[in-house]
């Protein structure tokens, strides 16, 4: 059997560089001749439908990542995995897999993920974009008074995206970590007290204890699926989010805070003149929201290397 | 092993804390987290480390019947750590993305016909029925906590992490342990899979991070600086 060309699902893709192909009779051959030479660009024959080639004749090598794949680029060019409106691709849910679903939620114990109680709406921006910014659903699970993890989503709904996880921790703890560390994180007092992160479903008053706890703490949200740029499916390396400020550049645009409120019958108005009276933090490091003081956020790379290995296989 | 791990610094919950959250779980809605309904344990090491492996229990969930989220914790337990995040997609999926993500992606066939991924308390039959989906599939990896070396918290940058692609690259003690404490046998689970297939393609030669290892890094960026455009502040 040999490889067929990949197949895109519109013309708008033809511009893309011809996608490697592969042999597909013989899987493990065709990863060996990759990793025995992955020292060299490595070449493997590109197929047709017609079947012009057999075997491994070089026409094409394999792509070095390159800085497209840092979370801070834009998207590295047309490809089916990016599209208007960000849909998701791909079937609905079969039956089959449905009723396997049901029998493993019968018999298997969901213990860790029953332990999120709490959910919260706020919003992100990007650490190396501020104008960037998303509405976010955090699902939250407190570990212990001073720490707290989040999976967080883009929605509330079934339907909902994961699209990172965020940590959460007290000031106290924070302020044990090395200071390399601490330029990750962000301050969440500006938007809890002015009202962007509110408790769906919970009345003002009710949330009042949670919020007087977390105003003093810090976060550390790395984004993996950036749904707001287009993205259909989770592409390049994770991104490290930061939080609004009362600084200019980090305030969220009001039409992304009406559109939430509006959805959940809140207003973030009201909200934050109910917490006027709540105790801001004495004091925020300054090496938290990082950007701040130094004009600069964070990037993740993705590079190639030498795997590290016993050396009996790679 | 996620048997024991250093505990998360920090006090215990105040009471009135655990009150107010057991009241927000019962009021509020969480069907997200509602939408994940399977347990599947297996073994992640990190891409640019081969002797670095751990023990990673997915609690997934399907958006589509094309694409799965995962949340990745060290253990099935109530206390057990939220360490990363995998996203399964059908072969279909995988090859529309451009060629420098694949690297950062992963195939399954290997750990599934070799009988390392499995489904805690499902039995052979139902979890072949799944796995048989599951083999064709390929998947990436973030892990966010590195508490294989004993961090008490979330330290340093997200990193990639790659599945088991050839007989010999997982280490024998942590097999054992898995096998014991989940009742499992791998070997069993080989020979009941043997019929099962990988991706009608083959392995891409791209996937699995074609073959070496992949690094994060950090850099600073600067700042676009705020739009011209004049806005309103709340």
């Amino acid at each position: 059997m040999h490889g067929i060309a990949h197949v895109s699902e519109s013309t708008d893709y033809e511009r893309t560089p011809p996608l490697t192909v592969w042999n597909t009779g013989k899987d493990d051959i065709s990863l060996i001749s990759i990793q025995k030479s992955f020292k060299e660009a490595p070449r493997y024959s590109c197929y047709h439908k017609k079947g012009q080639k057999k075997g491994y004749k070089g026409i094409h090598s394999v792509p070095y990542l390159n800085r497209s794949m840092a979370s801070s680029d834009k998207k590295s060019g047309p490809t089916p995995a990016i599209g208007p409106g960000s849909t998701l691709p791909g079937k609905p849910t079969t039956l089959g897999s449905k009723l396997i679903e049901s029998g493993a939620m019968m018999l298997q114990s969901m213990a860790p993920v029953r332990q999120m109680n709490l959910h919260a709406c706020t919003f992100a921006l990007y650490g190396h974009d501020l104008s960037r910014q998303i509405e976010t659903h955090h699902f939250i699970q407190r570990i212990n008074q001073d720490f707290l993890q989040c999976a967080v989503f883009d929605s509330d709904k079934p339907s909902a995206r994961l699209i990172g996880v965020e940590y959460i921790v007290s000031d106290n703890i924070f302020e044990t970590l090395p200071s390399e560390e601490q330029k990750l994180w962000h301050s969440h007092a500006y938007e809890i007290k002015t009202g962007l992160w509110t408790l769906p479903g919970m009345p003002e008053l009710l949330q009042d204890p949670e919020h007087k706890s977390l105003t003093k703490t810090y976060g550390k949200f790395w984004c993996t699926w950036q749904v707001d740029r287009g993205d259909r499916l989770p592409l390049g390396a994770p991104s490290l989010m930061m939080s609004a400020q009362a600084v200019d550049i980090a305030r969220v645009n009001p039409e992304l805070v009406k559109r939430r409120d509006r959805k959940y019958g809140v207003s973030r108005g009201d909200a934050k003149e109910s917490r006027v009276e709540m105790a801001e933090p004495e004091w925020i490091n300054p090496n938290a929201d990082y950007w701040k003081q130094h004009g600069k956020g964070f990037a993740i790379d993705v590079v190639p290397v030498e795997m590290k290995s016993s050396g009996a296989l790679i | 092993m996620a048997t024991s791990h250093v505990d998360v610094p920090g006090e215990p919950t105040e009471t009135g804390t655990a009150l107010l959250e057991t009241a927000t779980g019962t009021i509020q809605g969480f069907q997200p987290i509602n939408n994940i309904h399977q347990h599947l344990c297996a073994f992640h090491f990190y891409a640019h480390d081969m002797t670095r492996q751990v023990e990673a229990h997915h609690f997934c969930g399907h958006l589509n019947e094309d694409v799965r989220q995962c949340l990745i914790y060290d253990s099935p337990n109530k206390d057990a750590r939220l360490i990363g995040i995998e996203y399964i997609v059908v072969e279909s999926l995988f090859l529309t993305l451009p060629d420098d993500e694949k690297p950062l992606w992963h195939s399954h066939e290997f750990e599934v016909k070799g009988g390392y991924l499995f489904m805690p308390g499902v039995p052979g039959m139902v979890e072949r029925q799944d796995l048989k989906q599951v083999c064709k599939t390929y998947g990436k990896v973030i892990h966010f906590w590195q508490d294989d070396r004993g961090d008490p918290l979330p330290l340093g940058i997200p990193q990639i992490m790659m599945a088991l692609t050839r007989p010999g690259q997982l280490d024998e003690n942590i097999a054992k342990d898995v096998e014991k404490r989940f009742g499992v046998s791998f070997e069993e689970q080989r020979e009941q899979r043997k019929d099962l297939t990988g991706p009608d393609h083959g392995i891409h030669p791209l996937a699995n991070a074609a073959g070496r290892g992949l690094k994060t890094e950090l850099r600073e960026v600067d700042i676009p600086p705020a739009t011209s455009m004049p806005r309103v502040f709340v």
